[in-house]
């Protein structure tokens, strides 16, 4: 069994321990703090979610898809749209079975996969950056076709669909698929498949004439991808409650894409740091854009995708790297 | 159909807009092989410049041709100073960088322009000035002709014909399209591939500014914001033209034009965004090549 | 023409032009089981098209292409692969960022057949299949004195070593025909020679059917079965290395019609 144990984690119990972490600081913040670093707490395990989904498409597999929010919202909406036809159906109410959000979950995810299906095949037989532009549009059209549907309360907002009570239960429903996302793309790039997707990301021609079905391969990504953001958008649906169509605009994607590049394409790691600073970031500039009354995120935001790439194109990832392999130390 | 003409001249006109800002995306991407993200916040740079430049020159008083020519000028020369700028503190150091960190650049410089445009400017709507009098010139089959949209195709057929003698005539466009076509090859016969990209970001730049006061002309309301759906759509119009073919952006863009003004009289207002990316999907899927341009298979 | 008996691949007057460029004109040939040929011809002579037809990069406008019997024409690159055709570039392209042991592993592809879920519950059959998998990569990084290098990345290997690994990552998927691209190019000569060394190991220990386009007359002389000379896209002679050295037309071809000795 440690054989095993050691082989799951591939020797890299840096993941285990964060996640332990985080595990932790919820299940003591369930009783002990204050209802806004709850909040917090499960967006940084949502983000965490989507920065590592995102990371399988731009980071290992080297396609670039700027589509993330609309997945999200996919999943967010059909989840919260689902719950409430359920609730119709059979009357779930306030005391609404734990598991059924799981299921909910899964349903929303199996549904962003199904676009990420859709969206990804004709445009992922291309090569480049046409996925980029494709994905945008895409994302913006899903906001459009919310914003027009009364059904699901349009520009308004949508509400009134089922909730857990407990923050313990959201918490540990949002910890449990991050666990599962994380683990199944570190094991999978240990497999065939993943290294499929990296060498898609090399060179493709190579890959090709190796025998990688490369369009299938970037397919997969994409809708494994295209999954966990459909899923973290269900949980956010349920944890806030209230769903507004601004919610995942174009800056969504932003704040994922961030993730990413900052913790270094490619790195899973890297990932949960970035989406730690990612997440906090907004907090600790609060008083100063209080002050000035100037949104500082975006524009530190954007700043930081053009220095990182300038500067340090590895991210944290690299700059981690390179303190391990400081000579002298091992 | 008097109806049909009118939109028919809405959609020129507006196509005609879209072709301007095509080409910039056309023209960057045929050198680098980048999708310019920043090049649609160019062009609404060049409309706030325009904006601050008719205000601090009371030219709303004095509308008329000089004072759109002014506008022009001022618009091109900012938006080109502007790209030049981008090019080189953005894009340059990153010339042998993977195309994928490029891309993540350029949305950063995107976004940087979007964001400091809203700290500056503010983020409400401004109403552009009305330097030109909106009249009707003739009427022909009925349809009034007015002297904005006339004004719009005058300036977009001159600001072509004069980038046309610029690159087919010269010896600077010779080297562009040198660049464009190997840009290995080129330093070798004595170009500088540097310059020759600038000089792609000063005419891509310029035909954004020329865009932007059109735009204002036309749509009199500016905004940190503009730029992106309509820098999105003029994209879509470059690939439906064939990107990277100079005359492949100015079809696709009129056919854009064209295409979302029927879509709006015809179908619904609530599809005229959406309408871009489903022609986008269509062309990836059946002419990824778009109208004019050519299959390149990567060398092995 | 002494074509083989038993072919494994057939050019079947084929033809590849690039706007108006003949590229390939006309052009038949086959190459047999366990035979191992040469392309050779002159700078632009259309060689590498060929390969990338038959690899299934272009599509050639007319004739036919068959492999083990299949026409693979309108096959995708990794369907072509599939079929058991393993090939080589003339510009190495390795996966320069992944480990020497990972792009052995890709070009493994039809070794692994467990699912989707078997990597993460680690079972039993994902398990024995990778570590099968890296047994036999390393048997064969052994083979070519790469094996200490495994967990190197692919872009820190000197040329000649990037060389052998493309070989290693093409021939682990167990092809029954491999094309080599320009193998000693950038080579010098002693390099050169391990290399035909090497070729003909492959030939030898694998059992299997080796095509080679090469510059070098000397690997090309000294370890050919039998010779395709192609020039300005059509084959000008066909046969034993001694009938290609004697032929006129090749050497016509190679150094101007006044002649000269190869």
């Amino acid at each position: 069994m440690p054989k095993k144990f050691k082989l799951f984690f591939n020797s890299n119990y840096f993941p285990l321990v964060v996640l332990v972490f985080i595990g932790a600081l919820g299940w003591g913040a369930s009783f002990a703090l204050d209802s806004f670093v709850q909040l917090l707490l499960v967006y940084l395990v949502i983000n965490m979610i989507l920065a590592s989904s995102l990371n399988l498409i731009n980071g290992i597999t080297g396609q670039f898809s700027l589509g993330h929010a609309g997945f999200m919202a996919i999943g967010a909406y059909s989840s919260a749209f689902l719950s409430l036809w359920l609730n119709r159906h059979f009357g779930l109410g306030e005391n609404a079975p734990s598991l059924i959000f799981i299921v909910l979950a899964l349903a929303a995810g199996a549904s962003a996969g199904l676009a990420g299906y859709l969206v990804g095949l004709p445009s992922l037989r291309l090569k480049g950056d046409y996925l980029a532009v494709v994905t945008l549009g895409f994302s913006e059209i899903i906001r459009v076709v919310i914003i027009n549907t009364n059904e699901i309360g349009g520009p308004r907002g949508f509400g009134g669909f089922l909730a857990p009570q407990s923050f313990l239960f959201s918490f540990t429903h949002a910890l449990f698929w991050l666990v599962f996302c994380y683990f199944l793309i570190q094991r999978l790039l240990k497999s065939n498949l993943g290294r499929s997707f990296l060498s898609v990301r090399e060179d493709e021609i190579a890959a090709e004439s190796l025998g990688v079905d490369t369009t299938k391969t970037k397919v997969r990504a994409f809708v494994i991808s295209s999954f966990f953001a459909g899923v973290a958008g269900s949980l956010f649906a349920h944890f806030v409650a209230y769903l507004t169509p601004q919610t995942f605009s174009f800056a969504k994607t932003v704040d994922i894409i961030i993730m990413v590049v900052l913790g270094g394409m490619g790195s899973l790691e890297g990932c949960l740091i970035a989406a730690v600073i990612v997440t906090l970031l907004p907090e600790a500039l609060r008083p100063l854009q209080d002050l000035t009354g100037v949104d500082l995120r975006m524009l530190i935001y954007s700043l930081m995708l053009i220095l990182v790439m300038i500067l340090r194109p590895q991210g944290i990832y690299g700059i981690l790297q390179s303190f391990k392999k400081r000579p002298g130390a091992k | 159909m008097q109806d049909l003409l009118q939109h028919l001249i809405n959609g020129l006109s507006l196509g005609s807009i879209y072709a301007l800002i095509a080409l910039g995306y056309t023209m960057v991407y045929g050198v680098l092989q980048l999708i310019n993200f920043a090049h649609s916040e160019v062009y609404m740079m060049g409309a706030f410049a325009a904006y601050y430049s008719a205000s601090a020159l009371n030219l709303e008083a004095r509308p008329g041709v000089l004072s759109l020519m002014i506008l022009l000028f001022v618009a091109i020369f900012f938006c080109s100073c502007l790209g030049v700028l981008i090019e080189f503190l953005a894009y340059r150091p990153l010339r042998k960088a993977p195309k994928i960190n490029v891309l993540i650049t350029a949305i950063g410089v995107s976004l940087f322009l979007q964001y400091s445009a809203q700290v500056f400017f503010g983020a409400d709507p401004k109403v552009f000035p009305q330097v030109l009098e909106n009249t009707t010139l003739f009427t022909f089959f009925d349809v009034p002709i007015k002297s904005l949209d006339l004004s719009v195709f005058v300036v977009t057929l001159v600001s072509m014909i004069l980038l046309y003698l610029f690159i087919f005539f010269t010896k600077y466009g010779k080297a562009l399209r040198a660049v464009s076509c190997q840009i290995q090859v080129a330093p070798l016969m004595g170009i500088s591939v540097n310059r020759m990209i600038s000089l792609t970001f000063v005419l891509g730049s310029s035909l954004a500014g020329v865009g932007s006061v059109l735009v204002g002309l036309k749509y009199p309301k500016i905004e940190p914001l503009m730029g992106l759906l309509f820098g999105m759509k003029a994209f879509v119009a470059a690939v439906l033209g064939g990107i990277g073919n100079i005359p492949g952006a100015v079809i696709g863009g009129l056919l854009m034009g064209l295409s979302e003004e029927m879509v709006v009289a015809y179908l619904s207002s609530t599809y005229r965004d959406a309408l871009a990316f489903g022609l986008l999907i269509f062309i990836l899927i059946f002419k990824p090549t778009g109208i004019l341009g050519k299959n390149s298979a990567e060398k092995v | 023409m002494n074509a083989p008996l038993k072919s494994i691949l057939e050019f079947k007057n084929v033809t590849m032009s690039f706007g108006g460029l003949k590229a390939v004109s006309d052009l038949s040939f086959a190459v047999g089981e366990k035979e191992l040929v040469a392309l050779i011809g002159p700078n632009g002579a259309g060689k590498t098209t060929v390969f990338n037809v038959m690899t299934g990069i272009y599509r050639p406008q007319s004739g036919n292409i068959n492999f083990r019997n299949k026409s693979v024409l309108g096959l995708k690159a990794h369907q072509i692969s599939g079929l058991g055709l393993g090939r080589t570039f003339q510009n190495i392209r390795l996966f320069k960022n992944l480990t020497v042991m990972q792009n052995v592993l890709i070009g493994a592809q039809p070794h692994f057949k467990y699912g989707f879920w078997e990597p993460l519950v680690l079972s039993s059959r994902f398990l024995e299949t990778e570590a099968n998998a890296k047994k036999y990569a390393l048997e064969l990084l052994g083979h070519f004195d790469l094996k200490q290098k495994q967990d190197e990345l692919a872009s820190s290997l000197p040329y000649g070593e990037q060389r052998k690994l493309e070989m290693v990552r093409s021939l682990i998927g167990m092809p029954r025909l491999i094309c080599l691209d320009e193998p000693a190019a950038g080579m010098n000569h002693k390099e050169t020679e391990d290399l035909m060394n090497l070729i003909l190991k492959i030939k030898k220990d694998f059992d299997q059917a080796v095509f080679l386009i090469e510059h070098d007359m000397k690997l090309v002389m000294g370890i050919s079965e039998r010779i395709v000379v192609l020039d300005h896209g059509c084959c000008i002679e066909e046969g034993s290395p001694e009938k290609v050295r004697g032929s006129k037309a090749v050497i016509e071809a190679y150094l101007g019609a006044d002649g000269g000795s190869l």
